[in-house]
């Protein structure tokens, strides 16, 4: 069960989160400065009345943890935007019990918000090279998601991203900054994300809590970007 | 049946959709709200209110949350 402090540390968090990417009127930031407005706000979400800040509604949702555990983590989802069709996102992550499970559910609830489809190269029983699917599905999805955690030892999400990139697709990319540590000629090193594929919507994570709000807060903004969506109340 | 139509009346009156009732005795109106859950603005308020600020100020700060 959330805690209202917990909860209220997570508000404080997107209404910042709000401001570094959108912009918020110098009235809202005052009022986002008192820690009243957290807690009350807080108490609000917990109460499960789905409290409006900044053309945003909130709720409380049960994201998975990157090692499965429950998450409980407020979701903004804007209001300001109407999407203009139904959108089909390709998810490339590794294909293992510590990725497979978590990643999905929790796109499946930011995705569902905005009536997104996933597409994973499982998602149905393709009949052909996997990697000719995997190039077919980044090539037909609206834009694409990549999580490179756990793929020190079989990179093929990385391969998956430079397809992206060559094929001149939007995506983001999910970058997981605690990978393992390799001993090379007695020198212990961790292992770092090639910088080439450091791009603009390059998002790295510890937790999955702290990705998703920011990720929530910048995929209305992705997707008016790309016209995918118009702004306008819903 | 008539303080049935009488309230009846009133509802078509009434805003917010409250409903006026009159005692037959007294002349007093007292007014009912139906028992539907309020709004996130009200109850955003009175958590705000909860939390210390007054009432002007959570008001002040619904409204701004709202825009």
């Amino acid at each position: 069960m959330a805690n209202l402090t917990a909860v209220a540390a997570q508000v404080k968090s997107a209404c910042d989160l709000m401001h570094q990417y959108e912009g918020l009127q110098k009235r809202q930031l005052n009022l986002i400065h008192k820690k009243e407005f957290y807690r009350g706000f807080a108490r609000s979400i917990l109460a499960g009345d789905k409290p409006h800040f900044a053309g945003y509604v909130f709720d409380l949702v049960h994201f998975r943890s990157i090692h499965g555990s429950d998450l409980p983590s407020i979701l903004p989802v804007s209001r300001k935007i109407t999407i203009r069709r139904k959108l089909k996102a390709f998810v490339g992550h590794r294909f293992n019990d510590a990725v497979t499970p978590n990643l999905r559910h929790n796109l499946a609830i930011i995705f569902k918000a905005y009536g997104i489809q996933p597409w994973y190269s499982d998602s149905d029983s393709p009949n052909g090279p996997v990697f000719s699917i995997i190039l077919d599905r980044i090539r037909k999805s609206d834009f694409s998601v990549f999580d490179d955690r756990e793929t020190e030892t079989r990179p093929n999400t990385l391969i998956e991203i430079g397809t992206a990139i060559g094929l001149d697709r939007p995506y983001f990319y999910f970058n997981y900054t605690d990978k393992r540590i390799v001993e090379i000629d007695g020198k212990r090193e961790k292992i770092a994300t090639a910088s080439d594929l450091a791009g603009m919507l390059y998002m790295p994570y510890r937790e999955y809590d702290v990705l998703l709000r920011e990720f929530a807060v910048r995929l209305p903004l992705f997707l008016c970007d790309k016209r995918f969506a118009k702004r306008g109340r819903v | 049946m008539a303080t049935k139509q009488a309230a009846k009346k009133a509802v078509t009156k009434s805003t917010r959709g409250s409903v006026r009732f009159r005692s037959s005795t007294s002349r007093a109106f007292a007014v009912r709200f139906p028992k539907s859950s309020p709004s996130w603005e009200t109850n955003l308020e009175n958590n705000l209110v909860e939390e210390g600020l007054s009432r002007t100020k959570a008001r002040e700060m619904v409204r701004l949350a709202a825009s």
